[in-house]
């Protein structure tokens, strides 16, 4: 998995995460605010449909009182129990004294827009406005033999009653109410009131909330008796209110409609609040946009934070990634440097080390690969030049001998078997006689360059001969030696003397020569480097330093090289090689 | 492919994202719910007693429930121009689609018809016939014709006639009143007297009451409408006059209607038509529903015998 990957996947998981999150919140927030809207809207409309009723059902409940009141006065009495053939000035009286009730009535309760008086016959009739447009009988009219049978009538607006009114209040809203009035237990007439509803009817226009939101009210037969005046109650169907309450969703002129109803009065009234959804809606729809805006903002602070978190998480790793692949191609000059968490610091800095440490090895590396060349190139040079030397050496001795020069001859060959010993590859170490032997070679060429000044006289027990010391060790120190002590000295008897001498685990080689002695200070010098390892001081030759190091680094305990004037007064140059137990065995 | 599946993934969570919203905001709503009335229409009448407009709303109230999708809400105007404006306002707060309406001769209540931005249909009077998307009426001058036939037929030559008419102004009693006088043989045209009585049984009796006691006696009573016809009958057998025949008009069903009147020999006969409120409904539909419907219906006129 690549960097961006990784980030790609991270911020999808941040994105369903946080989606789902807010998805369940705006949900189940607007879920149940909508259910308590509901259910609070409900009980407000059914408590509001309970006044309402209350007051309709009281205005009723006030005509029939003053119907009870009507019914058992004299006047009303009298009128219908009058005899058939009465007296014409009697009748008149009679009738009057019942128009003077209504009249008096009337003034007090001007919501009672006609009252009437009827015989129980039909035929006869008083009131205070109304009349009777056809001649007929009563007894055809369904209200009044609902009286007569049942003592109470209630009836709304009804055009084709055979009742008119003066006033012409009959397109108004109003109740009849008729009630039978009785003479013990024998019904005599019916008596009638009919009931302005227009306060009522001002009062529910009163009640819009707004111009969509009503009330209204409908009777048993599904007439719409009251209501503001609008384009959507009279398309209500009565034959959605089955129940004694309830919720009805209704589709009118294109808009939606909760119908929240109530029964009342033995199921006679219904009282509907009408409420268009759309603006109930509209404060839950302003709920939900306010909801949804504040989840999209969140939304978006969420997946921006996510996006920054992530990218600022995956970033160096990206970064880190990217130069990982770069140092996988071979380009080490790369570096993390990244300002970030700590983890990731680790790791960057992790990777720091393993580059510079990578570059280290590789530059060792290459650096062996080119010491390794340059030892090929040195070992092809050396294979090369000792055989070039051998034969030019040949070749002198061979013209030598031919022009019998011996010297030279003798010279050639020493030079040779000195070039033998000194040039030959092989092991750190080699038998004593072998560099015994080119130390010898090495003496007499420099007796013949010098014309013999010097002697020299080579110790050596047999048994020490194959001794294996350091090559090269003894050459060295002989040379410094004759040339510093022998060829130094103004002397006619000089002598260099090798003894070698058997130790425990190792031998003595003693350097003396009597010619020029080591002043005392480069002695003291020299000793304390040899014995110290130490030639950061040291200004002389490279021979004695080699050496010393040599025996310093690869040889037992006690093994060393050191200067020192012995009684007779030779400078001496004393080397003990000693092995270790084990590597001696 | 990588970059493939990483838009899939972002496109699924966008799209699971906004199905989701749109459910919420599509849920937040509720159930579709009912329907109410697809068409509401005003009847705006004149009179409801009189016996065309009373049977009219009889046969509105009996087809209640028969049409679901149609309400019609009833006004009546006492006979009253003013009223019957008020009417009409009424019904236009109230949201109607289509008025159909029996004017009052009144000029302020056809000019409301005319400026009326809903269809219109109009019953019986002529006079407003031309602001109306549809006309609908009896075959009046027919019914008229129709009865005069029959009583000339009814070797009646001898008769003398009091026609009982409904007002001077409205069409309705013109046509009937023409048709009957136009088609009598001038003798019987000669000996018949016409009274107004406001298509009012009560009326009708009083006046025909009112013309005995004058000493005049006529032995055919014609009235325009079977009520008044009826109103006469009440006058004449209250005061105990005989060998009077009387007819009447409209032949509508029900207690003390034409046809029963016809069946109880009270009458000798009457003129039934077609159905006003079945045409009225069917052009309103027609209307309503935007399917090319008749500009003027006549309802044909039949002699009940």
């Amino acid at each position: 998995m690549n960097g961006e990957n990784m980030k790609n996947k991270l911020i999808t998981f941040n994105l369903i995460t946080i989606s789902l999150v807010i998805l369940i919140i705006t949900m189940t927030g607007n879920y149940f605010y909508q259910k308590a809207m509901t259910k609070s809207r409900l009980i407000y409309t059914t408590e509001l449909q309970k006044q309402l009723s209350n007051s309709f059902l009281l205005k009723i409940k006030s005509v029939e009182n003053t119907l009870e009141v009507l019914s058992k006065t004299d006047a009303i009495v009298n009128y219908l129990i009058r005899p058939e053939r009465i007296d014409l000035s009697d009748g008149i009286l009679t009738e009057q004294k019942v128009r003077d009730l209504f009249y008096s009535y009337g003034k007090i309760y001007p919501e009672f827009l006609s009252m009437v008086l009827i015989s129980k016959d039909g035929n006869d009739y008083v009131s205070n406005d109304s009349y009777r447009p056809v001649d007929d009988s009563f007894k055809k009219e369904p209200w009044f033999n609902e009286s007569m049978e049942q003592g109470y009538s209630y009836q709304f607006y009804n055009a084709i009653r055979n009742l008119k009114s003066w006033k012409m209040y009959d397109n108004q809203t109003f109740l009849s109410i008729a009630k039978a009035v009785k003479n013990g237990d024998e019904n005599i007439g019916v008596l009638l009131i009919d009931l302005s509803l227009q306060e009522l009817r001002d009062f529910y226009s009163e009640l819009e909330l707004d111009t969509d939101n009503f009330f209204f009210l409908m009777n048993d037969d599904g007439q719409v008796v009251l209501s503001p005046a609008n384009k959507i109650v009279h398309r209500i169907k009565s034959e959605w209110f089955t129940d004694d309450e309830g919720v009805v969703r209704a589709n009118l002129l294109n808009r939606k409609y909760n119908l929240i109803y109530n029964k009342y009065a033995n199921k006679k009234l219904t009282i509907v609040g009408a409420y268009d959804v759309l603006k109930e809606q509209d404060v839950l729809k302003t709920f939900f946009q306010l909801s949804l805006s504040i989840a999209m903002v969140a939304f978006a602070l969420a997946v921006s934070w996510s996006i920054f978190f992530v990218s600022k998480v995956t970033k160096p790793l990206v970064k880190l990634s990217s130069l990982m692949k770069k140092a996988s191609t071979g380009n080490l000059e790369v570096s993390f440097d990244e300002n970030c968490d700590s983890e990731i610091r680790l790791l960057g800095d992790a990777f720091n080390k393993m580059v510079v440490k990578i570059k280290e090895l590789l530059g060792l590396v290459y650096e062996e690969k080119q010491h390794n060349r340059e030892v090929e190139l040195q070992v092809m040079q050396e294979q090369i030049k000792p055989k070039f030397i051998y034969n030019i050496l040949d070749t002198i001795s061979g013209m030598a001998k031919k022009k019998e020069n011996f010297e030279v001859v003798n010279i050639s060959d020493l030079m040779s078997d000195f070039l033998r010993v000194y040039l030959k590859k092989g092991d750190g170490v080699v038998p004593l006689e072998e560099e015994l032997k080119m130390v010898m070679s090495y003496l007499e060429i420099q007796r013949i360059i010098n014309k013999g000044v010097f002697a020299y006289d080579i110790a050596c027990p047999k048994a020490l001969k194959a001794f294996m010391i350091p090559r090269l060790c003894l050459q060295p120190l002989v040379e410094n030696s004759v040339n510093h002590g022998i060829l130094g000295a103004d002397s006619e008897e000089m002598l260099l003397r090798i003894s070698v001498m058997d130790e425990e685990n190792g031998v003595t080689i003693l350097i003396e020569d009597n010619g020029s002695r080591m002043p005392s200070s480069i002695m003291r010098q020299l000793n304390y480097n040899l014995s110290h390892n130490d030639w950061d001081e040291w200004e002389g030759g490279i021979g004695i330093q080699n050496v010393g190091k040599r025996l310093w680094n690869n040889f037992g305990k006690g093994s060393g090289l050191s200067y020192y004037i012995n009684r007779k007064g030779y400078t001496v140059a004393k080397l003990t090689i000693l092995y270790d137990e084990q590597e001696g065995e | 492919m990588q970059k493939y599946d990483k838009l899939t993934k972002i496109l699924s969570v966008l799209v699971i994202t906004s199905a989701a919203l749109y459910i919420i905001y599509k849920t937040s709503g509720q159930s579709e719910g009912v329907f109410g009335y697809d068409h509401l229409i005003g009847l705006s009448l004149p009179n409801a007693l009189v016996s065309i407009n009373e049977n009219l709303i009889h046969d509105v109230n009996l087809n209640e429930n028969v049409d679901k999708d149609v309400n019609i809400l009833v006004k009546e105007a006492q006979d009253n121009a003013g009223q019957q404006l008020k009417d009409i306002i009424d019904l236009e707060e109230h949201g109607i689609d289509l008025l159909i309406i029996s004017p009052i001769h009144d000029a302020a209540v056809f000019e409301k018809i005319q400026s009326m931005e809903i269809p219109v249909i109009v019953l019986n009077e002529r006079a407003a016939m031309d602001y109306a998307d549809s006309f609908i009426r009896y075959d009046n001058w027919g019914a008229g014709e129709l009865m005069a036939r029959h009583i000339s037929s009814a070797k009646a030559s001898e008769a003398s006639i009091l026609l009982l008419s409904g007002n001077e102004i409205e069409s309705v009693s013109k046509e009937r009143e023409e048709g009957f006088i136009f088609n009598l043989p001038k003798a019987l045209r000669d000996r018949t007297e016409k009274i107004y009585c406001n298509w009012s049984r009560n009326e009708a009796q009083n006046k025909m009451k009112a013309y005995l006691v004058s000493g005049k006696q006529a032995t055919i009573v014609v009235a325009l409408s079977d009520q008044m016809s009826y109103g006469a009958y009440l006058s004449t057998d209250k005061l105990r006059v005989h060998d009077v025949r009387f007819y009447g008009m409209n032949g509508f069903e029900g207690d003390d209607n034409g046809l029963d009147l016809v069946r109880n020999n009270i009458l000798d006969n009457s003129v039934k038509f077609e159905n006003m409120y079945e045409a009225m409904m069917k052009v309103a539909l027609e209307i309503l529903k935007g399917i090319p419907h008749e500009k003027e219906v006549i309802l044909k006129a039949e002699l009940v015998r």
